[in-house]
C-alpha cells in the first residue's frame, strides 16, 4: 500500500493543500503540533491589500505588474482558477462567502479602520465601495468601543459612521470572553435580548445604514442570528473582525476540519523533527511514512522556523540550521507552502491569503506530477481543478 | 518654595519629607514619574546582605530602611525573603567575610539546608554548596512612587511631570528661581532652594548651579522572564558581579544585571551581547534557564557618586548630599546622588535636613513612622463590573480609567501590557478607552509610543517563543488592527 502524503501544519495553507489532495483522491495525513493561525484572524483572505501604508483597490493589476514576488509569474487565469478552487472547497465544506469580487472588497478592521480583502466569509461586512455605516457596540465587550471606532472610520474614510450602543445583557460579568458572548447570543434568551434591545434603540440610527456588529454573533448560528436581525429590523447586518480569539477563523477551522475528516484526511498531533527517505520523524525520532511531504509550518509565527538564542535560524521539521536558503526540498520531495515560504511577509503586504492559495495549489500540483499520479476525480482546465462532487 | 528636580524615588522622597515639615514644594520631572532609574531597577528591597563585604555603610543603611519600608509602605513590599547561594565554584573564603559583614551590619542570616532550599526552589541546579536565608524582599517601585506623589499633592505640594528644569536663577549668589520648560511652554518659578535629585542626569543639572559634580554612569541590563520562576529573591554568594540576582516580581521574574560604563544618561537600551552574557551566567545557577520564556530586556542607569571608588574599582552605593553653597556654587542649591532605591527615604531625610538647615526650619515630622498613602495596587480590581482590558495582568476597564495620565503612565500604575503578550492584545483596547478622554488622535499617538516602548524591550531577546510572540504582535498590529502607518 502506498503511504499517504504528509502535510505538516494545519494552518490555512496546510488545510487547503490537504483539501486538494482529498479532492484528487489522494490519501493525506495532516500532522501538526498546534492549531495554526486560523483561530487568530477573521478568515478573510487577502489577495494583495496594501501598497506600503496605502490600501490597494485593484489586486489584479498589482499582480499583473508584480516583479520579484515568488508568484509574480502567475497569470490572471491562474489566480482566477485558484480563487475559484478555494471558494469551491469552502462551499463544499459549508463555509459561505461573498462572491469573488473584481476589485478588493471594502471591509472594516477590528480597530474600526477601513481595510481591503478578497475572499470574505459571508457573515463579515464586505462591500464594493465604502459607505456610511452604523457600528454597534456592546458595553461590556472590551473590543467593542464603537464610539471610538466610528471616529476612526469617519476620519479615515471621510464618511459618516453612526453608533448604536447596547448595554450588557443580564448575567454578564467582566470575565466574559468573546466565546462566552457568542454562546450567549446564540442561546434563545440571548437572541431575544438582542432583538429587543435593537428594536428599542434603533430609532436614532439613520434608515439606510448597515449594522456592523463585533464578531461575537454566535459560534455556529451566525447566519441565523444576522438573518433574524435583518428580518426584524429591515437592515443589513454583518460582523466586523475582532482581535484573537477570532470567531471567524474558529468557525472556518471547525467546518473545514469536519469536511476534511469526512473526506478521509487523518489529523495527527505531534511535533515533526526530522525528514527521512520515507517521510518524516516525529515525537523524537519515531518515523512516519509518507509518499511526499508538504511543509506548511508557518514560519516563525507558526513554529516552522525557530530562532535560537545565538540568532541562528532553524527549520524545525528538519531540525536543521538554515544558511541562506531552505535546507529542505532539494529533491522536490518536500515542498513548502504558506507563511513558511522564504520572503513571505503578509503583515506588510496584505497578501497572506494569496500566498497560502498559490503555494498550496503549486505544492499539490507538483507533488501529484512528481509521483506520476493522475487525480482520481476529474480535474478542470489547468492547475489542480475541482469538480463538485454533489 | 523649594523646587525638587527629578520624579524618581529620591526626588519624590525629598518632596514628601519637606511637605511633612510644612515646606511648600514643587517637583518637576522632565518625563513621566519613574521614567529614570527608579522605574528601571531590579525590584529588590535589599536586606543589605549584597553589600555586606564591599560596602558596609550601604549594607547597614539598607537593612535599617528595609525594616522601615515594611512599616511605612506595606502595600508596596512583598516580604518574600531571599537566599544567598554558593556553588561549588564560589570561594569559601568570601563566604566567611560575607557572614562577618552581615553580622557587623546586624543583618539576620539563617543557614538553610541545601535539600530544603532545592525543594523550595526547584529551579536551582545541582552545583549548590551552601545556602543562607536573608530578609530580602520585593519592592513595587511604581506603586510607591505613585503613592508618594499622591501624598505630596494631598499635603499641598505640586508634582509636575513633563516639565524640565532648564535654568536656575540667582540673586547675590543665592538661588532665586528656576526656569522650566513644559507642556505649557517656558515659565519661571520663584523659589528659595533647589534640590537636584536628577539621578543619572544629576551631573548635567548640577552645571546649572555653577558647581558641576562628577558621576560615574553605568548601564545595567535586566531580563524579564514569564512566570515566577522562584518564590523568593536569589543572590549569588560571590563578590557582587554580573547576573547574580533573580527577583520574583508579581507574575514574572527579573534577572540581572550587568555593569557597562556609559557616557550619558540618555544611553538606554539592552544590548544583545549583554543579554547573551546574562543568559550564560544564569545557566550556572539555573540550568533550565534556556527553556524559560523571556519577555523582554531593559536597562537602567546607575547614578553612582564618583567620590567613592575603592582600589578594586568598586563604586560605593553610598550616597552623598552636596550643599553647593558651601563649595563655592550657588547658595540654596543642593544635590543628592548615589544610593539605592531601598535607601531613598534616608537619602531624602538627610537632603531635607540640609535644605531646612539653609532655610532655618526645624524638623517636626519623621518620615520613618509616616505611612505612605498607597493605592490598592495593580490587580486588585478583578471584581469590577467592567470588562477586562488586559487578560495577562487582569486589569479591568474601570481600573484603567481610574488612573490619570498617558497610556504609559497607566501601564505603570495598573501593570497592563506587562504580561506574556506584552500589550499585543490590550494595547489597542486601552488606547480606545483612552480615546474617550483625550480624543482619537492623541490616543493613537500614545498607542504608538506604548508600542515603541514595548517593542524596544523585544529587540535584544528575539529568540524562541518570544520571537514567535513578536511575529504574532506584528500580525495583529498590521493585519487585524491596521496599525500600518508608522511603517517605513
Ligand atoms: C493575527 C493574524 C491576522 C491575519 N490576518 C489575515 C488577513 O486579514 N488576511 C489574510 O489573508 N491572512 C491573514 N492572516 C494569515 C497570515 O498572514 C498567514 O497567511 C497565515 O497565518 C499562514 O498560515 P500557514 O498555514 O502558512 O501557517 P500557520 O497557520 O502558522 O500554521 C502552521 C502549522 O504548522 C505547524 N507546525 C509548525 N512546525 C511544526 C513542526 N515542526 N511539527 C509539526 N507541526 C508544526 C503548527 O502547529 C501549525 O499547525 C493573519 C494571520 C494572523 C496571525
Ligand atoms: C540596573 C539597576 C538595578 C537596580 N536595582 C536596584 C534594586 O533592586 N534595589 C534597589 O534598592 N536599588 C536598585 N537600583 C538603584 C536604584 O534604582 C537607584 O538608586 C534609584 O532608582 C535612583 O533614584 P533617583 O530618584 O535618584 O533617580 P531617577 O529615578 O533616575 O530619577 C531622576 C529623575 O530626574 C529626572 N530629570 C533629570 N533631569 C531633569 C531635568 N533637567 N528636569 C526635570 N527632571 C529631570 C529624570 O527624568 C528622572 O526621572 C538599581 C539601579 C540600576 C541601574
Amino acid at each position: 500500500m502506498t503511504p499517504p502524503v504528509l502535510v505538516i501544519g494545519r494552518g490555512p495553507a496546510g488545510m487547503l493543500a490537504a483539501s486538494l489532495f482529498c479532492l484528487a483522491g489522494v490519501a493525506v495525513d495532516l500532522v501538526a503540533d498546534g492549531a495554526g493561525t486560523l483561530p487568530l484572524w477573521s478568515g478573510a483572505w487577502h489577495f494583495r491589500s496594501y501598497d506600503g501604508a496605502r490600501l490597494l483597490d485593484d489586486p489584479w493589476q498589482w499582480w499583473a505588474d508584480a516583479e520579484g514576488h515568488p508568484y509574480a509569474a502567475w497569470s490572471s487565469q491562474q489566480w482566477r482558477e485558484g480563487w475559484q478552487t478555494l471558494s469551491q472547497v469552502w462551499r463544499l465544506a459549508g463555509i459561505p462567502t461573498h462572491p469573488l469580487p473584481s476589485r478588493n472588497w471594502w471591509t472594516v478592521s477590528a480597530a474600526g479602520t477601513p481595510d481591503r480583502a478578497f475572499l470574505v466569509p459571508a457573515w463579515q461586512y464586505a462591500v464594493p465601495a465604502a459607505e456610511p455605516v452604523c457600528l454597534v457596540g456592546f458595553e461590556g465587550l472590551a473590543d467593542s468601543l464603537a464610539d471610538v471606532q466610528a471616529v476612526r472610520y469617519s476620519r479615515r474614510c471621510n464618511l459618516r459612521a453612526e453608533v448604536l450602543a447596547l448595554p450588557s445583557p443580564p448575567g454578564w460579568d467582566g470575565t466574559w470572553s468573546t466565546v462566552r458572548w457568542a454562546s450567549y447570543l446564540e442561546s434563545e434568551p440571548g437572541g431575544a435580548w438582542l432583538l429587543e434591545e435593537l428594536t428599542r434603540r434603533l430609532a436614532g440610527v439613520s434608515d439606510e445604514l448597515p449594522l456592523l456588529f463585533p464578531q461575537v454573533m454566535g459560534i455556529r448560528r451566525v447566519a441565523d442570528i444576522l438573518g433574524a436581525i435583518t428580518r426584524s429590523t429591515g437592515r443589513r447586518a454583518y460582523e466586523v473582525p475582532a482581535p484573537p480569539p477570532a470567531l471567524g477563523g474558529i468557525r472556518i477551522q471547525e467546518q473545514w476540519t469536519r469536511w476534511l475528516l469526512r473526506n478521509g484526511a487523518r489529523f495527527r498531533s505531534g511535533h515533526v523533527d526530522g525528514i527521512t527517505e520515507d517521510g518524516v520523524t516525529w515525537h523524537h525520532t519515531q518515523s512516519l511514512n509518507g509518499a511526499a511531504v508538504v511543509n506548511a509550518t508557518g514560519g516563525v509565527l507558526g513554529g516552522g522556523l525557530a530562532i535560537r538564542r545565538d540568532g541562528s535560524l532553524w527549520e524545525t521539521v528538519a531540525a536543521r540550521r538554515l544558511g541562506g536558503s531552505s535546507a529542505l526540498g532539494q529533491d522536490g520531495r518536500v515542498v513548502t507552502a504558506g507563511r513558511q515560504l522564504p520572503g513571505c511577509d503578509p503583515d506588510r503586504h496584505g497578501d497572506g491569503g494569496a500566498v497560502n492559495l498559490a503555494s498550496a495549489v503549486e505544492a499539490v500540483r507538483g507533488t501529484l506530477q512528481r509521483l506520476g499520479w493522475q487525480p482520481a476525480r476529474s480535474a478542470g482546465e489547468g492547475g489542480v481543478g475541482i469538480v463538485e462532487s454533489h | 518654595m523649594v523646587v525638587v528636580v527629578g520624579g524618581g524615588a529620591t526626588g519624590l522622597g525629598v518632596a514628601w519629607d519637606l511637605v511633612q515639615q510644612g515646606v511648600p514644594v514643587t517637583v518637576v520631572e522632565q518625563g513621566d514619574l519613574g521614567q529614570g532609574t527608579s522605574g528601571r531597577f531590579h525590584g529588590l528591597l535589599h536586606s543589605g546582605a549584597r553589600y555586606a563585604v564591599e560596602d558596609p555603610g550601604t549594607a547597614r543603611d539598607c537593612w535599617t530602611e528595609n525594616q522601615i519600608l515594611r512599616r511605612i509602605a506595606p502595600g508596596a513590599v512583598e516580604a518574600t525573603g531571599g537566599y544567598f547561594v554558593a556553588t561549588a565554584g564560589d570561594a569559601e573564603e568570601y563566604e566567611e567575610r560575607w557572614l562577618l559583614g552581615c553580622q557587623t551590619a546586624g543583618i539576620p542570616v539563617r543557614p538553610v539546608p541545601v535539600a530544603e532550599a532545592r525543594q523550595r526552589v526547584p529551579a536551582l541546579g545541582g552545583g549548590v554548596r551552601r545556602v543562607y536565608g536573608v530578609p530580602d524582599g520585593v519592592l513595587e517601585g511604581f506603586s510607591l512612587l505613585l503613592g508618594l506623589a499622591k501624598g505630596i499633592v494631598a499635603q499641598g505640594g505640586a508634582v509636575w511631570p513633563r516639565t524640565r528644569l532648564t535654568r536656575v536663577a540667582s540673586r547675590a549668589g543665592s538661588v532665586s528661581g528656576v526656569e522650566l520648560d513644559g507642556a505649557g511652554g517656558r515659565r519661571t518659578l520663584a523659589c528659595s532652594a533647589v534640590v537636584n535629585a536628577a539621578g543619572p542626569w544629576a551631573g548635567e543639572v548640577s552645571t546649572r548651579f555653577e558647581d558641576p559634580i562628577a558621576l560615574r554612569l553605568a548601564s545595567g541590563t535586566m531580563l524579564v522572564f514569564a512566570h515566577r520562576q522562584v518564590p523568593l529573591v536569589i543572590n549569588r554568594l560571590a563578590p557582587p558581579g554580573d547576573g547574580d540576582i533573580l527577583v520574583p516580581h508579581r507574575h514574572v521574574s527579573i534577572f540581572g544585571t550587568t555593569d557597562v560604563p556609559v557616557a550619558h544618561a540618555g544611553a538606554l537600551g539592552a544590548t544583545v551581547s549583554e543579554v547573551q552574557r546574562l543568559m550564560e551566567l544564569g545557566g550556572e545557577l539555573y540550568p533550565g534557564i534556556e527553556q524559560w520564556r523571556v519577555l523582554r530586556a531593559f536597562a537602567g542607569i546607575r547614578p553612582l557618586f564618583d567620590g567613592g571608588i575603592s582600589a578594586e574599582g568598586w563604586v560605593s552605593r553610598e550616597f552623598a548630599v552636596i550643599d553647593h553653597g558651601r563649595r563655592g556654587g550657588m547658595a540654596g542649591a543642593f544635590s543628592v546622588v548615589g544610593g539605592k532605591w531601598t535607601t531613598y527615604r534616608k537619602m531624602a531625610q538627610e537632603t531635607a535636613n540640609a535644605v531646612m538647615g539653609y532655610l532655618g526650619i526645624r524638623r517636626t515630622a519623621d518620615t520613618a513612622t509616616l505611612r505612605v498613602p498607597l493605592d490598592p495596587g495593580p490587580g486588585s480590581a478583578d471584581s469590577d463590573a467592567t470588562p477586562l482590558i488586559c487578560e495577562c495582568e487582569r486589569v479591568s476597564a474601570a481600573a484603567l480609567a481610574r488612573q490619570n495620565g498617558s497610556l504609559s503612565e497607566r501601564r505603570v500604575a495598573t501593570w497592563f501590557g506587562m504580561g506574556p503578550c506584552q500589550g499585543t492584545f490590550c494595547g489597542d483596547r486601552a488606547a480606545q478607552s483612552r480615546a474617550r478622554v483625550v480624543g482619537v488622535e492623541a490616543a493613537e499617538q500614545e498607542l504608538a509610543a506604548f508600542r515603541a516602548e514595548r517593542a524596544k524591550g523585544m529587540v535584544a531577546v528575539r529568540w524562541g517563543r518570544n520571537a514567535q510572540q513578536e511575529a504574532l504582535q506584528q500580525a495583529i498590529r498590521w493585519q487585524t488592527l491596521g496599525e500600518r502607518e508608522e511603517r517605513p
